[in-house]
């Protein structure tokens, strides 16, 4: 049997920037993909590039429009993407009567041009098959239809096995994703904190009355056992959005919280009436603390497999970028029989940039929001404290930071105002555990994830 | 009226052209200037090996992917195509200068039997290269212009402008200085009064058939004096990759008035102890070259201008390093423009990562030894270079070449003692001295830029 070099376990954005990385440095890689097509999508994914106004794991990602090349630059690598973008010049939370806590009004980001954008919207199956198209001019071996289901580590490799077929090789990278199979085989989720699951629904549609076509909108559906929530996502083609409805809790029917926004609720039913569902996808993940040592006997975790909930795609594509070429050097150190540095360096920056330098508990604050002001009036009161829009935004990490900002500048007012929503707002300092701590009850795992 | 644009870049060596390629690649708005006619013809000499596959060079690991055709850098996270022809070679042998002993830097036979996994690295046609990201920085947007001396830099309002010897203009919001070892951008910056001068190196060569040296796929190097000075001088013969029977041949050393390393080559080729393995040889073509010998730049910045490749080191970063620093240079400069800070803040990344794997990773003081190896005269070289006669560990690495040389000499300490203590006592005297005392007359007889 063939042993490769580097096994690439998922073929998303963090497989197929590892891949290319170890294909291009002349490692034998084979890439196993679930699916029986990389390039089509159907889960459910905002398709948005975060951050395009600010760092993001350290990175600053740039879109070289007359090259047609996305890039990176503190990292220093880029790929081809000739598919449409779309600047995305703010993000904005919307309260259930249409108050905003703005990050960002378009109208004054988009004086800067390009420049002013937060966000960057794209075609994922596009830019899957650009990946792809990279990836098979590096040599790499692609099998697409490989439902990885088991894995055996020996002292110099790694073996793993399903859909009737095995691959054997001196590494492993596993890019299988948020649900990872492979972090759980190898024992990487024992000592992660299980938070919950994120499950949404996702519509692809035309025909939107928006308030502004090239702005992220999020809101809150309170009427629901458990906060609902709307994230709209502009689109590469003109008229087109990506509408998701998601929940923290299973006992939430998603498409209670899609009537509410597009029927019962009169403000954002406007935005509906006269819309048109292109398509649909859907997703359930794990939300976990993030895992604090990606590696363990020559299986190195890339992209969202050992995140919290996830990396987004930027994170991702850094994390295989990184893993493929820690693996390449360690693989070239390991033939001169020098000391093996290659897989720390990769250690190191996970450590140093994703666990310790982003706070996961920030991230899962922007989900955790509803759960501290959980009525929608109080949202209401506290988003029309809004008079001057927050910087503009769109990483999940640095929105908390603003948004802390913001709620000490209102303190004052509120205590003044509305001293009932005072103890509420103390909700926020505590820890995550304890605030999402009646949903993580009511999430009872649905497969084995230690 | 002066064109403007996000970065000019002087030199379009393996450094500026990979800071082209890059630049473009990230959509920045790019000048490329060089001096040259043409940027693919190559006239200096030049070893053109790829340092280095066996070890740790500027924190890199950098190889050769055979199959995909492509120069890795897997620490740094990059690769580049290479297309063109290139030699395996599998040792480094030091001949004294009576040609009756060579020290051996790894097993020729051993090495040579596991093919292109043995080998020490390969020799490659620049030119080739040169190409390859010539086309790349092209199909980029990037903006040519050959025949570009330039002689002058201004500074104004926050722009640099650099001035060709016929006054054309340049403006950018940075500058990448990749002019290479003797770069004018780092005289014209000042930088050069704030480093040591260590002389200057010279050398000519052939390329040439028919030559018959003992290990065919070998760097074979002979060292010679030179009669009236005593002046150490280098003898390179290496596979060339332009051709399976063509040799790269080449006599180099410092600089010093009585001293012709091209009569050096010719004495070595057609009156030496070496001269068999010329008998059937035939001139191709010629090189040659001057390189001053630098402590390294203080600052890989000044002015908006970063410092690239060999303009900023000691003699030479090789290849490898010049690409990663170009490479690096490109993307900070990309990343200062997207951030809007046009200033040393802005590119911090590059100082970091410069200050880190230039100076921070490799003494250029041992890149001296290169130079001072021979300077306890021909006698003394000769006596302890045959007293080493295992085969030792080959590194391709010129910082640390000599390292294993002089280990396997320290370890004849007690024979030497008995026998020769006047080298001892010679040794003893130069170990004394500082690099610059040693190099006293080298340093005297070079000319500064």
């Amino acid at each position: 049997m063939t042993k490769y070099d580097v096994i690439v376990v998922g073929a998303g954005p963090a497989g197929l920037l590892a891949a290319r990385s170890t294909g291009r440095a002349g490692l034998k890689t084979v890439l196993l993909e679930r699916k029986s097509d990389i390039t089509r999508l159907d889960r459910m994914c905002g398709q948005t590039l975060v951050s395009a106004n600010d760092y993001y794991f350290d990175d600053l990602v740039n879109y070289n429009r007359e090259g047609k090349r996305i890039g990176f630059l503190n990292n220093g690598f880029s790929f081809n993407y000739d598919g449409p973008v779309k600047n995305c010049m703010a993000w904005q939370i919307f309260s259930p009567k249409g108050n905003r806590l703005p990050f960002g009004l378009p109208e004054e980001t988009s004086k800067k041009g390009d420049n002013g954008a937060v966000g960057l919207a794209y075609d994922k199956e596009i830019l899957l098959s650009c990946l792809l198209k990279e990836v098979k001019d590096s040599g790499v071996e692609v099998v697409e239809g490989i439902d990885v289901a088991s894995i055996e580590q020996d002292g110099d490799g790694v073996s793993v096995a399903g859909s009737d077929r095995s691959f054997t090789g001196s590494y492993l990278i596993a890019a299988d994703g948020t649900n990872s199979r492979i972090a759980r085989l190898a024992g990487f989720n024992r000592d992660r904190t299980f938070y919950c699951y994120l499950l949404s629904r996702g519509f692809r549609m035309q025909g939107l009355h928006l308030p502004a076509d090239d702005i992220l909108i999020s809101s809150i559906c309170f009427d629901t056992v458990a906060p609902g929530y709307m994230f709209i996502f502009p689109r590469p083609y003109a008229g087109e959005a990506n509408v998701a409805f998601l929940t923290l809790d299973p006992r939430v029917d998603l498409s209670l919280v899609k009537d509410y926004f597009m029927k019962q609720n009169p403000y954002y039913a406007e935005w509906f009436k006269d819309s048109k569902i292109m398509d649909q996808s859907a997703s359930a993940q794990y939300v976990f603390s993030p895992v604090t040592d990606p590696n363990k006997h020559r299986i190195l975790l890339a992209g969202d497999t050992g995140s919290c909930q996830e990396l987004e795609n930027t994170g991702a594509m850094i994390s295989g970028w990184k893993a493929g070429n820690a693996v390449a050097a360690a693989v070239k150190e390991g033939q001169v029989g020098i000391e093996a540095k290659g897989i720390s360096d990769y250690v190191n920056w996970w450590q140093d940039v994703y666990v310790n330098g982003y706070r996961h508990e920030d991230y899962i604050m922007n989900f955790a929001l509803p759960y501290v002001i959980d009525k929608g009036e109080d949202f209401d009161y506290i988003c029309g404290l809004a008079k001057d829009p927050l910087p503009p935004c769109w990483n999940p990490y640095g929105a908390i930071g603003h948004l802390g900002q913001f709620m000490q500048s209102i303190i004052p007012t509120i205590q003044k105002e509305r001293p009932d929503i005072m103890p509420k707002l103390a909700k926020m300092s505590e820890p995550m555990t304890k605030v999402l701590e009646e949903t993580t009850k009511a999430c009872e795992p649905f497969e084995e994830f230690e | 009226m002066s064109e403007q644009y996000d970065v000019v870049i002087v030199g379009a060596g393996p450094a500026g052209l990979m800071a082209a390629k890059v630049a473009g690649e990230n959509g920045l708005k790019v000048a490329l200037l060089e001096r040259k006619e043409s940027i693919t013809s190559i006239q200096r000499s030049c070893a053109t090996m790829f340092a280095i596959e066996d070890e740790s060079y500027f924190g890199e690991r950098m190889y050769f992917n055979e199959e995909q055709k492509r120069l890795v850098f897997p620490v740094t996270g990059f690769s580049i195509p290479y297309e063109g022809p290139y030699r395996n070679f599998y040792t480094w042998n030091v001949y004294t200068s009576d040609g009756k002993h060579s020290i051996k830097l790894g097993d020729y036979d051993a090495n040579q039997a596991k093919g292109s996994k043995g080998r020490l690295s390969v020799t490659y046609s620049k030119q080739e290269l040169l190409k390859g990201l010539l086309s790349d920085a092209r199909a980029n947007g990037v903006n040519v212009f050959t025949g570009m001396n330039v002689v002058g830099l201004k500074r104004d309002n926050g722009i640099n402008t650099v001035i060709t010897a016929e006054g054309r203009k340049f403006s950018g919001t940075f500058t990448i200085a990749a002019d290479g070892i003797n770069s004018r951008l780092m005289k014209l910056l000042d930088l050069n009064k704030e480093r040591i001068f260590y002389g200057t190196l010279q050398g000519a060569g052939y390329y040439m058939t028919g030559v018959d040296p003992e290990f065919p796929e070998s760097i074979n190097f002979p060292q010679l004096f030179h009669k009236a000075s005593g002046y150490p001088v280098m003898i390179w013969v290496e596979p060339s990759p332009y051709g399976e029977d063509e040799y790269w041949v080449y006599a180099g050393g410092p600089t010093h008035p009585e001293l012709n390393y091209k009569d050096e080559l010719d004495r070595c080729i057609n009156d030496s102890p070496f001269s068999g393995w010329f008998k059937n040889a035939e001139i191709v073509r010629e090189h040659g070259h001057v390189a001053n010998i630098w402590s390294p730049s203080p600052t890989p910045f000044k002015d908006n201008v970063l410092i690239t490749g060999d303009a900023g080191w000691t003699v030479e970063a090789e290849c490898t390093g010049s690409m990663m620093s170009g490479l690096k240079a490109a993307h900070a400069i990309s990343e200062a423009i997207r951030d809007n800070q046009p200033n040393k803040e802005g590119v911090q990344n590059y100082i970091s990562w410069w200050e880190k794997h230039f100076p921070g990773s490799m003494d250029y003081k041992e890149f001296l030894t290169v130079m001072t190896g021979g300077l306890a005269g021909e006698d003394a070289t000769t006596y302890l270079h045959k007293l080493v006669d295992e085969i030792l560990p080959c590194s391709l690495n010129p910082y640390n070449l000599f390292n294993n040389v002089n280990a396997a000499i320290m370890k004849k300490m007690p024979q030497i003692q008995k026998e020769r203590p006047d080298i001892i006592a010679k040794l003893q005297a130069l170990g004394g001295m500082p690099v610059e005392e040693q190099m006293k007359d080298i340093i005297r007889s070079g000319f500064s830029n």
